[in-house]
């Protein structure tokens, strides 16, 4: 199995491809972290299974899109899917970092996948 | 609280939309709160500056002609109106530039989340801000409302009277100089 943590600017940065594969998320569950520092906030931290460069994933219930009334708090539900005892995840690479070939307005490397994420009250 | 991270079901072109669209909106999302605002703070102020100066065409020497206790109920009714705007007008500020303070360095954890910690906070200062807008301003329509169309206290009955012989003696002038304080007396009356 390739070290996770040799990052993209070692090996030469990867172009951006929008492609999956099985193995990036055993890589990324290996590999990250859910910080649960902040109640309610949890943030996936770990390195990119394809590009292995360091990223980060806030794991939210919704975000802001529009104002609206108080029945309808404006938010747009973010796209976990909840499963029996904790969601799954669809994720995509968000690191900083430059691939060549990476459309205006996009982020990462492209490369994307799912985790499965249980959150257990200590 | 804590957590566990396993590998997830097998990911589909789909997935990899949902999350762009999902992260997509994240980035922009503090800049989007901050743009609405803006818009809301402009407009509110707008409705807010037309009421309040419809209100004051009469002059406030108006509520001293209505009947006790109507003239205390537009006095208080005034008050309301004047705390909801001012709360409603600072917490609209507070939405659209932020509260003016240091952050400290140990608030901005976890990495990546403040914006979206500050765009909420955003948010809910803005609805309340909205809250408080539209509660000042049907307060003021309230006030503006019953001093208009309010019972006359009796000290200005005889003003009323004299009005409406001057407008029999002199034509429309009478009216600008003393007009009557309902336009339902007025028609009463004639």
């Amino acid at each position: 199995m390739p070290n996770p943590y040799i990052s993209s600017r070692d090996q030469g940065a990867r172009s951006y491809t929008e492609v999956t594969d099985p193995g990036y998320a055993e890589c990324a569950a290996a590999t990250f972290t859910l910080d649960m520092s902040q109640p309610g906030y949890p943030v996936l931290r770990g390195a990119c299974p394809r590009c292995k460069d360091f990223m980060l994933y806030p794991v939210l219930d919704d975000v802001y899109k529009t104002i609206r009334s108080n029945r309808s708090s404006g938010t747009s539900n973010a796209p976990g899917k909840a499963v029996d005892g904790g969601r799954v995840e669809p994720m995509i690479c968000t690191c900083e970092n430059e691939h060549p070939e990476r459309p205006a307005g996009a982020e990462g490397c492209g490369a994307y996948w799912s985790l499965h994420l249980t959150f257990e009250p200590q | 609280m804590s957590g566990s991270v396993q590998p997830g079901p097998p990911s589909n072109p789909e997935d990899a939309l949902v999350a762009r669209e999902y992260r997509r909106l994240l980035r922009g999302e503090l800049p989007r709160v901050r743009a609405a605002a803006t818009v809301w703070r402009n407009g509110l102020a707008g409705v807010l500056a037309t009421i309040a100066g419809f209100s004051l065409i009469r002059g406030r020497s108006d509520i001293s002609q209505l009947a006790s206790p109507w003239d205390a109920v537009v006095g208080l009714l005034l008050l309301g109106a004047l705390i909801a705007g001012g709360g409603a007008a600072l917490l609209l500020l507070r939405a659209t530039n932020g509260p003016p303070r240091m952050t400290a360095v140990a608030q901005l954890r976890p990495i990546g989340m403040a914006d979206h910690l500050e765009a909420k906070a955003a948010v809910r200062a803005l609805q309340r801000g909205i809250a408080g807008s539209l509660a000042c301003a049907a307060l003021l329509a309230a006030a503006v409302g019953l001093t208009w169309y309010g019972p006359a206290s009796n000290e200005t009955e005889p003003q009323a009277n004299q009005a409406l012989i001057d407008v029999g003696a002199s034509g429309s002038s009478a009216v600008a100089r003393q007009p009557p304080r309902s336009h339902l007396d007025f028609l009463a009356r004639a």
